[in-house]
């Protein structure tokens, strides 16, 4: 179990909101609960590192953030993916698969 | 555009914090309950719940932390509240800020102001193309006499000079006459220049407005066109560009203005020691039909004649090259013969010359009194540091890291010098205002100065080295303090003190070490004043009105008209009550040569300055008659021969008496029509020399002769009367009766003109002398300072010493010493620094030597005897310590 670090890997935990967001708007608990079940406990996220993530990624046009009920009935800011957000997940997406790829070849090689 | 949005939305934090906040708690909230619900529906108790999250993802208040310090606003907060911090601890100890903030206010304001100054006179460099090369030409003889070259000598260079390109690129003359216009307060005075064509070619400088003559402008005939300057395009015309085509009446011709120069163009400056550059510059053809100086060879007139070196070619090459021309044309013109050499002078040291070595000397003891300021404040920030040592080590007890705390008293030092940066400004300003006021005529651009934006980074960039001299020091010693000791208390504290004392006195001993320089050279200065001021000027100086008027042209042009004016003028000055006499003086500054029968015909004829006086002038500046008899009132009539002065008697003749013996000597007044023809008569007496216009040099032979024989076309008055300060307002009614059109060309004052000039003796020396005086007071407050700290360190080791029976005058003797010490030493290093820097003095002192005996001994004794007083004073408070209480203290 690693506890993602924002100084040591920014750019993975910013790709990995990104993702997570594309699928829907949600709300900072729903991103990490998600982040979690889906890479099966490997990446568990502090909070405190998450939203400045999420406050970062704002304000650098890639979220939009709205105060909305969530389903327990209470408020809670619910983020998007913004156009430039879902482009530099593009963008992401590719140079990860290459640089994968690339590592990949080297430990097989 | 994310920056942008980055930055909007840190400001928007910063200015509603208290909404972030309220959205961060928020959604931490929402955060972690939606986390404990989680566990919650797994079955798990609410506080079982709330626990494990807590293990989980730590306090809420750690990611808020998390959250808050990661964006960029977080720096500019906790800048902020150092800030407010540094502020609210300034003002609780107001008197150690008041005299922190003045101490350095002073010294940046005052170097600001000199460094303006010295910025216009000495940095900023001529206005003229590659002005290195611009070089002033003088003739000078055997016996190291120097003159302006005449315009015929110009024009006979001029037409030698083109096959010795390489040396030299070209000649210019320039001619120099006073002209007046009407202004508000009566008639304005001001300086044309006459100049040759070229002129501008060779300075390197176009027209800023406008443009410089055309060659058909320049022949003789054409109708009188001139170029203004800077100054007189502000002052007359309010830099209304309207200015161009206007016509003015220079010396009623008809003139109309074709440009302006660029400011700072203002060449050349005929007014030797003083500052009165040309307001406007004619071709020269339109001058010379009227005066028939510039026809004369070896006339050294109101001229200056310029050359420009080759590209490569150094003054040598330019002086040989003069040389060669020289010698060719000499034997067209033997009776010049002894002119014989040729001297060429940069033209920055021309303008410059006099004022140089005092704006250095200003400008070293300016920097030497910043840093005793900020030795002085490092002082008392280092006194503060150890009286706060236990805030500080709370502070970091309580996790304040080092980097925190040392940032933390930076930024106290730097509100303080900020503080001190904008009162410096402040000063600095109304400095230089009083300086431009006050040097106006007298300091080259005086008109300019300003505070512009080069004093002003100036101003910031002293500010911020302040800053940093100041604060690092305390800093870095303060948070590098021993935590447990201080937290524990006095009595490790004192230890700790031992090193902190001797950091203290060091600085001390440097700022005995300034004050000590700056005292010698205020010593110096002293000392060479006291010894000018005691030179016999040969004349009685007090009470003595002196002014000098020129007569409304053209109704006194003629010389029949100008006399009868003087006449009245010295009928109506010499009859008011309670003057004693009355009497006029004319004559050039420039001397003449006085010829006489059986001079050797290999020798130069001396050279005396010519003067036209009245009857009463003896009598009115009382100097002794030594031989033969003064002028009478019969003389003035009908003048039947010279007076000289004993100077001029002992070159003419080795032995015997002068009396008697025929002169000759050539008129000189060059805007008459007689100028330059020979008077022939013989001595009939010899009078005392005088220093009319400089003390610091001997007296220049002279000629008398009556003022009715040569009528000057303007003239000096002297006026006699006790109380003579009282009866100004009366000379110039008297004068203005005669006729209210005459102008002033000196307003009468009383004032010694022996002292004119911003570098004259008592300005200086009292700058200087005001200097040495906030230095040593400066350095008295900082012995003050590190003996009365030292004092209290040591209370219980003196009470100790008081209960074991030592005397009161042992303890004092004992705390003096250990202040001398450091004194002492910032003496010999001081003495040390006098002796390395007294270049810069020495050609500011008269008859005084910088190895001066009373000055070297007597200054170190007066800083000794201040230094024993600001230590004393501590000390008897430690002798009167009770060493009952000392003991018990903490």
């Amino acid at each position: 179990m690693a506890n993602i670090s924002t100084d040591v890997i920014q750019g993975t935990l910013d790709m990995l909101i990104l993702k997570t967001l594309s699928l829907e708007p949600m709300h900072g608990f729903g991103v990490s609960r998600r982040i979690e079940e889906h890479t099966r406990g490997v990446f568990r996220v502090n909070p405190g590192s998450l939203l400045l993530a999420f406050q970062r990624l704002e304000r650098d046009g890639m979220l939009d953030a709205e105060w909305r009920q969530s389903d327990n009935n209470r408020r809670a800011k619910f983020y998007s993916l913004t156009r430039k957000g879902r482009r530099q997940l593009e963008r992401e997406t590719t140079t990860w698969a290459l640089r994968v790829s690339a590592i990949a070849r080297l430990l097989e090689a | 555009m994310s920056i942008w949005r980055n930055f909007i939305v840190g400001v928007r934090t910063l200015l509603r914090r208290s909404d972030a906040e309220r959205d961060l708690d928020a959604e931490l909230r929402h955060y972690y309950g939606s986390a404990i619900d989680a566990h919650v529906r797994q079955g798990l108790s609410p506080a079982e719940a709330a626990r494990r999250v807590r293990a989980d993802m730590g306090s809420m208040e750690a990611a808020k932390e998390v959250v808050r310090t990661g964006h960029w606003e977080a720096l500019v907060e906790s800048v902020a509240r150092d800030f407010g911090y540094a502020f609210r601890t300034l003002r609780r100890a107001p008197v150690f800020t008041v005299v922190a903030i003045l101490t350095l206010g002073l010294g940046i304001g005052s170097s600001t102001a000199v460094f303006s100054v010295a910025d216009a006179v000495l940095l900023r460099g001529l206005p003229y193309r590659d002005s290195g090369r611009l070089m002033t030409v003088y003739e000078a003889d055997d016996n190291g006499h120097f003159r302006t070259p005449s315009f015929p000598t110009y024009q006979d260079w001029q037409a030698q000079v083109a096959p010795d390109t390489s040396a030299i690129d070209g000649l210019a003359f320039v001619r120099g006459n006073g002209f007046s216009l009407p202004g508000p307060d009566g008639p304005d005075q001001y300086i044309a220049a006459y100049v040759t064509p070229g002129f501008f070619a060779l300075m390197g400088n176009h027209a800023m407005l406008g443009r410089t003559f055309l060659p058909d402008e320049e022949r003789a005939g054409a109708s009188a066109v001139a170029v203004i300057s800077y100054d007189f395009f502000l002052k007359r015309y309010g830099a209304d560009a309207a200015a161009l085509g206007s016509v003015l009446d220079v010396d009623s011709v008809p003139t109309t203005i074709i440009g302006v120069m660029p400011r700072g163009f203002a060449f050349p400056n005929f007014a030797g020691s003083s500052w009165l550059p040309p307001a406007l510059w004619q071709p020269v053809s339109v001058f010379r039909g009227r005066q028939k100086a510039l026809q004369l060879r070896g006339l050294h007139a109101d001229s200056r004649t310029i050359v420009r070196l080759g590209t490569g070619a150094d003054s040598t090459r330019g002086v040989a090259a003069l040389r060669a021309i020289e010698r060719r044309l000499a034997p067209l013109y033997p009776e010049q013969a002894h002119w014989n050499s040729v001297v060429l002078r940069p033209i920055g040291e021309e303008l410059f010359g006099t004022v140089r070595p005092a704006l250095v000397l200003l400008t070293v003891a300016i920097l030497f009194v910043l840093l005793l300021s900020c030795a002085n404040v490092t002082n008392i920030l280092l006194a503060r540091g150890s009286a706060r040592a236990r805030e500080l080590a709370v502070r970091t007890a309580l996790g304040a890291g080092r980097w925190r705390i040392t940032r933390q008293l930076l930024t106290e030092t730097f509100v303080l010098t900020a503080a001190a940066g904008v009162l410096g400004l402040l000063l600095a300003f109304a400095l230089v205002g009083a300086v431009r006021h006050s040097a106006d005529g007298r300091l080259p651009f005086a008109t300019h100065l300003t505070i512009d934006r080069t004093a002003a980074l100036f101003a910031a960039a002293a500010t911020l080295g302040t800053a940093l001299v100041v604060g690092i020091l305390p800093a870095l010693r303060a948070s590098g303090g021993d935590v447990v000791g201080q937290l524990r208390g006095g009595a490790t504290a004192a230890i700790g003190g031992v090193g902190e004392r001797r950091l203290r006195g060091t600085l001390v001993a440097v700022q005995f070490a300034f004050a000590l320089t700056l005292l010698i050279g205020a010593g110096l200065l002293l000392q060479s004043f006291r010894r000018l001021a005691t030179v016999p000027l040969g004349y009685d100086a007090e009470n003595l009105i002196s002014f000098a008027i020129a007569p409304p042209s053209p109704k006194y042009d003629q010389p029949a008209q100008a006399a009868a004016l003087y006449r009245e003028i010295l009928e109506g000055t010499g009859s008011l009550p309670t003057v004693t006499s009355s009497a006029a003086a004319g004559g050039a500054l420039l001397p003449t040569n006085v010829e006489t029968e059986g001079w050797p015909a290999d020798r130069p004829p001396p050279q005396a300055l010519y003067h036209p006086v009245s009857a009463a002038y003896l009598k009115t500046l009382r100097v002794p008659l030594i031989e033969g008899r003064w002028f009478s009132d019969d003389d003035m009539r009908s003048p039947v021969g010279f007076v000289i002065n004993e100077r001029l008697a002992k070159t003419l003749v080795s032995g015997g008496s002068v009396i008697g013996r025929r002169i000759t000597v050539h008129r000189s007044s060059q805007a008459r029509a007689d100028f330059g023809q020979p008077i022939t008569m013989p001595v009939i007496g010899i009078v005392a020399d005088i220093h009319e216009y400089d003390r610091a040099n001997e007296p220049e032979p002279e000629v008398f002769l009556p003022y009715t024989l040569e009528v000057w076309p303007w003239m000096n008055f002297v006026v006699r009367a006790p109380n003579a300060a009282r009866v100004i307002p009366a000379v110039v009614r008297a004068v203005h009766d005669i006729d209210p059109a005459i102008r002033f060309r000196d307003k009468p004052s009383v004032e010694e003109r022996t002292f004119a000039g911003l570098v004259a003796p008592p300005f200086l020396t009292s700058i200087i002398s005001g200097f040495a005086a906030c230095a040593l007071l400066l350095a008295a407050v900082g012995l003050y300072g590190i003996v009365a700290y030292g004092v209290a360190q040591r209370s219980r080791e003196v009470g100790i010493r008081i209960a074991l029976g030592a005397s009161e005058r042992s303890v004092v003797a004992l705390v003096v010493r250990e202040g001398l010490a450091f004194v002492l030493l910032g003496a010999v290093v001081g003495l040390l620094g006098a002796m390395a820097s007294s270049r810069l003095i020495t050609s500011l002192l008269f008859e005084t030597r910088t190895t001066d005996v009373q000055t070297l001994v007597g200054v170190p004794i007066l800083l000794v005897v201040v230094a024993v007083v600001s230590s004393y004073l501590p000390a008897r408070r430690a002798a009167k310590t009770d060493p009952v209480v000392a003991m018990r203290a903490d």
